[in-house]
């Protein structure tokens, strides 16, 4: 008997306390055989490894190789994308999407795991463009520091990640600028006050060079999040399309991208929310939103975690139940592309995910495709999204 | 006859894919504990061990039996560790020395890998509370620590790692009961 494929087997019988007459006699030799064997059955017995080493064990993901493995074998997918696995790294970090519904019925044959990539998407070209109103327009390329003039006798400093404005210009004629970002766009922008503000993708922010007024009032179309400086003197207004948000100091999220509506998410401190008509002003408390209906111009407010709203300035994208139209309307607007959707009972299948703001979108529509079975196309800047 | 292990390897040389997902489940993460041990970086010892994995998927090597395959899949993580280690080694003492005692990895050293290996698997597979009580109670922390952090009382603290033990027993049979339980309790 080659006994030594066993020993394990005859350990366990041994701990067990089931192990035979005969398992006994082979466990005996092999224990005899050296001092080595004999220092492995003591160690066995006062284990030390096992509780050092399972926080890497927990913490070492599997199922997060077995998708880099899939992508780097090409497993599940019957045409070869344009690209080499290793920029496909990235997708795999993608967490497994949690699948909602009917998918889960699906069997794994009616999951068709295949995504011809007509044609590759190129990162956005597109600028950011300041305009100085009753001035010029300028588009800001992606470059090193420098000053650039803002209207009249205004300079402000642009850097890698946006621009700001000093406190220092206090004049009675104040200009005010516009910047608007593109589709698949976003840009980062301190305020006079020093109030930072980040601007996600097909967002426009009008705002003054310098805050002189009573207020500091902004207006936003899109979304932006906002670390608004504290000033109890003077409040912080930003009036996004029907609903006006005043602030004494905070951080909050507000987007007016959705149809329905416009979400307000506070996520620290204390804002005052209203709609247009209404003379009521609703006090947010943080981790809450404010959804304002748009048909019913009516508010209302709920608890959130607030994470979902504001992570995409991070460049994380976290979602939670949402359906996959609204999903892909916000991906449409990262990366400047238009959603087709083959059926409407697409639209309606409903995700959680955690995903990051790559450079590309077929690593996001890949991983949707790997933990959904759900079939995009892409032909030049349109989706085509089908089952 | 054919058991399931067997079974098992069988479809890892058809190359199935199926079998290679469950290769993924059932040893990914404890081989890369085992490289850790070598190469002492997580990044390295993942990539270490998917590269392995891969060669599996590329090579013609057709595998006889279950305990062939398991010794192939060590020795293959080892050699890897050991290359790396041997590009290290020149700046690095400790490479130097760890490579002065690698070796080919023998049948004993596998048949204890594997039993870490299972019991490794079977705590991850506890039921969630059970579970974080166990994984704080593996950092070091007393029953009343425990019981602060998870907010709960020191009796219920005490009835899931006996929950715990129970699954853990009738799941692997009593080598890793033994193992644990003298400090589990």
């Amino acid at each position: 008997m080659n006994y030594k494929d066993e020993i394990g087997h005859l350990l366990r019988e041994y701990f067990l306390g089931t192990i035979t007459e005969e398992e006994q006699y082979f466990l005996d030799c092999w224990l005899e055989e050296s001092e080595e064997h004999r220092l492995l059955f003591e160690r066995l017995r006062k284990d030390t490894r096992f509780a050092e080493e399972y926080g890497v064990f927990r913490e070492t993901d599997a199922e997060r190789a077995w998708e880099t493995f899939c992508v780097k074998n090409r497993i599940g997918r019957k045409r070869r994308v344009l690209f080499t696995w290793r920029e496909y790294v990235a997708a795999v970090i993608v967490l497994p999407l949690v699948i909602a519904g009917a998918w889960l019925l699906l069997s794994p044959k009616e999951m068709k795991k295949e995504m011809p990539v007509v044609q590759r998407l190129e990162p956005m070209g597109r600028g950011v463009i300041l305009e100085v109103v009753g001035g010029e327009s300028m588009v800001l390329a992606k470059e090193q520091e420098k000053m650039i003039k803002v209207g009249n006798g205004v300079a402000v400093l642009q850097n890698a990640r946006g621009l700001i404005y000093s406190d220092t210009v206090q004049r009675q004629k104040v200009d005010t600028n516009v910047l608007r970002i593109p589709r698949g766009g976003e840009f980062t922008l301190q305020l006079a006050d020093g109030t930072k503000v980040y601007l996600n993708s097909a967002t426009e922010l009008r705002y003054p060079v310098a805050f002189v007024g009573q207020d500091r009032r902004v207006y936003l179309r899109g979304e932006a999040y906002f670390e608004v400086a504290k000033d109890a003197e003077h409040p912080f207004i930003v009036i996004a399309d029907d609903v006006q948000v005043k602030v004494y100091g905070t951080s909050f999220n507000v987007n007016t991208h959705s149809h329905d509506g416009i979400r307000t998410v506070l996520v620290e401190g204390k804002v005052g929310i209203k709609g247009r008509v209404s003379d009521e002003e609703y006090m947010m408390k943080p981790n809450e939103m404010a959804f304002y209906n748009r048909a019913s111009c009516e508010m209302e407010v709920k608890e959130v975690n607030p994470d979902l709203y504001t992570l995409w300035r991070k460049g994380v994208l976290v979602f939670e139940r949402e359906s996959l139209e609204n999903i892909m309307n916000t991906l449409s607007l990262w990366y400047d592309m238009e959603i087709f959707f083959q059926s409407e009972s697409v639209k309606s299948l409903h995700f959680s995910g955690h995903m990051k703001r790559y450079e590309q979108i077929e690593d996001i529509l890949h991983a949707i495709t790997d933990a959904t079975g759900v079939v995009f196309t892409i032909n030049g800047r349109t989706v085509c999204v089908s089952r | 006859m054919e058991n399931l292990d067997s079974i098992f390897v069988r479809r890892i040389n058809e190359k199935q894919e199926e079998a290679f997902h469950e290769l993924f489940k059932r040893f990914f993460n404890y081989l890369v504990v085992y490289a850790m041990r070598r190469v002492q970086r997580r990044d390295v010892a993942e990539d270490v061990v998917q590269e392995v994995f891969v060669n599996v998927w590329e090579m013609n090597k057709e595998f006889n039996s279950y305990v062939g395959f398991r010794a192939f899949l060590y020795s293959a993580v080892n050699n890897r560790c050991l290359d790396y280690l041997k590009h290290l080694a020149v700046e690095n003492h400790y490479a130097e020395v760890f490579i002065k005692k690698g070796k080919e990895c023998d049948e004993l050293e596998i048949a204890e890998e594997e039993m870490y290996r299972e019991l490794h698997l079977a705590v991850s597979e506890l039921p969630e509370r059970s579970r974080a009580v166990f994984e704080l109670h593996l950092k070091g922390k007393k029953n009343e620590e425990i019981a602060q952090l998870l907010d709960l009382s020191i009796l219920t603290v005490k009835s899931y790692k006996k929950n715990a033990m129970q699954y853990l027993r009738k799941r692997l049979g009593g080598v890793y009961f033994l193992l644990l339980v003298s400090k589990f309790f």
